[in-house]
């Protein structure tokens, strides 16, 4: 069983801070994180590994620092890891960063399973699990909670607004991690002294065969033109203290529309 | 059609006109990509409401843009297909082949992307349901185009005919407006809630244009075996939620508990609440947790920091209970007790509580 998880690096959004002039983000202090929903994945492969043997490779796409997200995964116990890293790659959009990933999947040598949380919590698209499952030609369940393999089938648990689905497919397969699958383990002292003689690869896009041109800003086809911080829409109307009077009113308040049965 | 609609002259007038517009040549058959298309959901039978919301901001871009407004129905009825149309369909491209009912994933994928390289529409808007947001992006991989996520709102810039989307981002703390130059079809996935829905208008006129997808047994990759109610609490789809913050403590967490039982919501907790051990991990609500967008919100005994704004800024009505008048949460807020939870707590459920005994004694009077 060979299972490829996906770990993105983003910036620790429980302390995330803007910038009180500009609204922008601040990400120069924040130091990153793996992607939380993507130590789910991790924890998901584990569970797999466990069970039916194999190896976890897990695989990022980012700058030196997003080492220390591969270092997080592979001190809660995946085997090796591997970073993609190039300078050409700086302005990625979503489209161009699923192409890069699927080279390198391609590159690291066919998976029975590709896992990733279901979205970071950067950019939120959700869109790197579809795309790359359509890139490489194979099953995407995404959002999955319980995962089973068993002869080149996968059996999952799909959370689907507020419906689980059981579905079955075909491996090899990208399935995305929901929240709701069993939580991560934190890493211990041993883990992460183990993790250090773990192998990290880094690669480059000259490694994977890809041109500079089709990938990074240069090929990103969607492009940010602007960034603002919205104006504040709502004005508050606050009543002080505990007086029932106020209680009242704001209970007709809610009432006229709709909130209180 | 009923006996009724028979006795309307108007109706009648309408069916003529509609029979007489029913002639092919509204699908775009040349080598540069036009018309806007949106890739219309069913929902328990009916066309879903994120579909509706969508055209009601497609027409208004297809207006200014000049193109025709294009809806792709996959399996359904013929009336699903009209009721598109009094949406404000143009042309609806109607696929009925039998594996594509209920939309498939892949089956959908691989349907629309074949229509999307035969009729080359411009743009290509979905509403934001939970297939979409994986057929969205698969059809976009297909297609080797751009794609963009969420967006809260589509404008046009009519020189360069392209779409300006605006994306949301950090719970509503940070806009930031994308386009997808330079490929074709520009994809983007709108979420719910972001348009009003498009009137019905069954005197609208437009074609239903049959097509043909070639779709095989074979492009099944995944089935559903069995579809079940969710167990346990789903926040992210509960109408009112109260959520209790570090602020809130193990001692007072009750009072959370009961005044969500009063409003009749969920209770839910920030990542301190959940650190504190006064609420279970499932109901953390954040960006590092569960994003609500409930009608009603209500936070106590929380500031609202980023991390909490990001799982909770798309709710409809919010009510902040804290001392601080000053606390990020009060800034988003609509209404605010401000005082001790000790105190206003109590107060308000009182309140909520006498309320609900008036009105249960008013009924069975």
């Amino acid at each position: 069983m060979k299972i490829i998880v996906l770990v993105k690096q983003v910036p620790d959004t429980t302390d995330v801070r803007l910038d009180p002039v500009t609204g922008i983000l601040k990400r120069d202090r924040n130091k990153g994180i793996a992607n939380p929903e993507d130590k789910y994945a991790v924890e998901m492969a584990l569970g797999i590994r466990d069970k039916s043997g194999g190896t976890i490779t897990v695989l990022s796409m980012g700058p030196e620092t997003a080492k220390d997200a591969l270092k997080e995964a592979l001190a809660m116990g995946a085997d090796e890891a591997v970073l993609i890293s190039d300078p050409a790659l700086v302005g990625s959009d979503v489209a161009s960063t699923a192409k890069v990933l699927a080279a390198a999947i391609e590159s690291i040598g066919a998976p029975d399973l590709i896992l990733c949380g279901r979205r970071s919590v950067d950019g939120s698209c959700g869109a790197v699990g579809p795309m790359l499952a359509e890139l490489l030609k194979v099953s995407l369940v995404s959002a999955v909670r319980k995962l089973d393999l068993n002869a080149g089938q996968l059996l999952a648990e799909q959370v689907w607004d507020e419906e689980v689905r059981v579905v079955e497919a075909a491996t090899p397969a990208v399935v995305t991690v929901s929240r709701e699958a069993k939580a991560p383990r934190l890493a211990n002292a041993m883990g992460i002294m183990k993790a250090a003689k773990k192998p990290m690869t880094v690669r480059t896009l000259a490694d994977l065969g890809l041109q500079p041109s089709g990938v990074g800003l240069a090929g990103a086809v969607t492009k940010v033109t602007r960034v603002a911080t919205p104006e504040r829409k709502r004005r508050v109307q606050a009543w002080e203290g505990a007086n029932p009077a106020a209680c009242s009113e704001l209970n007709q308040k809610l009432a006229a529309k709709g909130l209180l049965s | 059609m009923s006996n009724s609609d028979m006795d309307n002259p108007w109706l009648a007038w309408a069916m003529t006109q509609e029979s007489q517009m029913t002639v092919s040549g509204t699908l775009n058959t040349g080598n540069e990509y036009r018309n806007i298309w949106v890739y219309a959901e069913l929902q328990g039978g009916f066309v879903s409401s994120e579909t509706r919301q969508v055209f009601n901001k497609a027409r208004e871009i297809g207006d200014l843009l000049g193109a025709r407004v294009q809806a792709v129905l996959f399996g359904g009825e013929e009336s699903l297909a009209k009721d598109l149309v009094a949406y404000g369909a143009d042309t609806v491209l109607w696929a009925s082949h039998p594996l594509l009912e209920g939309a498939p994933l892949e089956l959908a994928t691989k349907a629309l992307g074949e229509l999307v390289s035969t009729y080359k529409p411009e743009i290509l808007l979905f509403g934001g349901t939970r297939l979409a947001e994986d057929l969205a992006p698969q059809v976009a991989a297909r297609l080797g185009t751009g794609y963009i996520a969420d967006a809260i709102d589509l404008e046009l810039d009519d020189a360069e005919r392209l779409l300006r989307v605006t994306r949301s981002t950090f719970g509503g703390k940070i806009q930031t407006v994308a386009v997808i130059s330079e490929r074709k079809p520009q994809v983007a996935l709108v979420r719910g809630g972001s348009f009003r829905e498009a009137d019905y208008d069954r005197f609208r006129a437009g074609e239903v244009a049959k097509v043909d997808v070639t779709l095989s047994e074979a492009d099944v990759r995944a089935r559903i075996l069995e579809s079940r109610p969710s167990e346990g609490v789903n926040l992210e789809n509960a109408r009112i939620v109260v959520c209790g913050g570090k602020g809130v403590g193990k001692e007072n967490w009750a009072l959370v508990e009961q005044l969500a039982e009063a409003l009749g919501g969920e209770v839910a907790g920030t990542k301190g609440a959940v650190a504190a051990g006064c609420v279970d991990a499932s109901r953390q609500v954040g960006l590092a947790g569960k994003k609500v967008k409930p009608d009603l919100y209500v936070g106590v005994g929380l500031s609202g920091s980023l991390d909490h704004q990001g799982g909770m800024a798309g709710a409809r009505t919010i009510v902040a209970v804290n001392t601080d008048r000053e606390s990020p949460l009060m800034a988003l807020a609509d209404y605010a007790l401000v005082g001790d939870l000790k105190d206003v707590l109590p107060s308000w459920i009182k309140s909520l509580r006498e309320r609900q005994g008036k009105r249960e004694a008013a009924a069975t009077r």
